[in-house]
């Protein structure tokens, strides 16, 4: 039996159709008894999804720029001065610091009316005074270079 | 390929009915017939025709051209849902089952009792090759795919579709003696 006439026999099934009862009632079924949601859900997820991703980045461009700015002005000298020692910039970085750490502390200070805590510590602020001296002096000496 | 096909696509990925019914229209008679001669039963036919249009229309908003035609794309649902079902249901096919009148096939195409003979010895026949092989020529042979088609909807390159195709045909050769 030759290959050309196998072939003929294979294109003679083309012929084959559906019935056309099942060809209507299927595509009724399909089109319109179907449900949609789960296309419209995956569509909606989708833009939901893209959504936050896209506000998630603004959020975290907005703290990377704040961080940016807050620490610009932390450090005035650290741009303006670049002819410092550099064991003394690092010092004056870690009073900074320090600093800071103080100012928490008076804006907890603040509070001395309501908290009877804070009266407590108010004792150990003023035990700390020769860090304050200590801070002076150095910003003096920065100041003088 | 339907006219205006693209469009047509487009149109049903944004959740056009219509638009995704002529799609049916067209593609329908290509899936039964591909799934009946695999298969070898009218009612199995009907229900995984049913399901490969049904998950194509559930899906169609993420079909992207990316290599696949939409045609192959629906042959690739159609051999899944052929495979699904094997997977569920342990089917034998006896030479009844593939007969003209048991597949549904209308009696005025069948013009000779010679010819009748013919299609159950070829349904038979076909039944004993291969799922890849009896995808690669009932694409080939009796849907007329190209073979670049007929690499896209079975997963392979075209070569070994041609490879495929020639062995295919030496055993139905061998089958059908």
């Amino acid at each position: 039996m030759k290959e050309e006439y196998i072939i003929k026999q294979l294109n003679s099934l083309k012929n084959i159709e559906p019935g056309a009862d099942y060809a209507a009632s299927s595509k009724l079924k399909l089109l319109y008894e179907t449900p949609q949601k789960p296309r419209r859900v995956f569509l909606l997820s989708q833009s939901l999804s893209t959504t936050l991703s896209i506000g998630l980045a603004i959020v975290l461009f907005v703290f990377i720029g704040l961080g940016s700015a807050s620490n610009i002005f932390r450090n005035p000298l650290s741009p303006t001065f670049t002819g410092v020692n550099q064991e003394l910039t690092s010092e004056a970085g870690k009073l900074s610091d320090t600093i800071d750490i103080h100012l928490e502390e008076v804006r907890y200070l603040t509070d001395v009316t309501t908290n009877p805590l804070v009266r407590a510590n108010i004792q150990n602020v003023e035990e700390n005074n020769s860090t304050d001296e200590e801070i002076d002096d150095l910003l003096d000496e920065a100041f003088n270079l | 390929m339907v006219e205006g096909e693209q469009n047509l696509v487009k149109q049903a990925k944004k959740g056009d009915s219509e638009a995704f019914g002529l799609l049916y229209e067209h593609y329908l008679p290509k899936i039964y017939r591909f799934i009946l001669i695999k298969v070898g039963h009218k009612e199995q036919a009907e229900d995984i025709t049913h399901l490969t249009f049904l998950r194509a229309w559930e899906n169609v908003s993420r079909y992207q051209y990316r290599g696949y035609s939409f045609s192959s794309w629906l042959y690739r649902i159609a051999r899944n849902a052929v495979i699904d079902h094997y997977r569920k249901n342990t089917v034998q096919i006896s030479i009844e089952d593939v007969s003209p009148e048991a597949l549904g096939i209308d009696n005025s195409l069948i013009e000779s009792i010679d010819t009748k003979i013919k299609w159950e010895e070829l349904f038979g026949a076909i039944q004993t090759l291969k799922d890849v092989e009896q995808d690669v020529l009932i694409m080939r042979f009796v849907e007329d795919l190209t073979h670049q088609e007929v690499a896209e909807a079975v997963d392979k390159t075209e070569g070994a579709v041609k490879v495929i195709q020639h062995r295919a045909l030496k055993k139905l050769k061998e089958n059908l003696k």
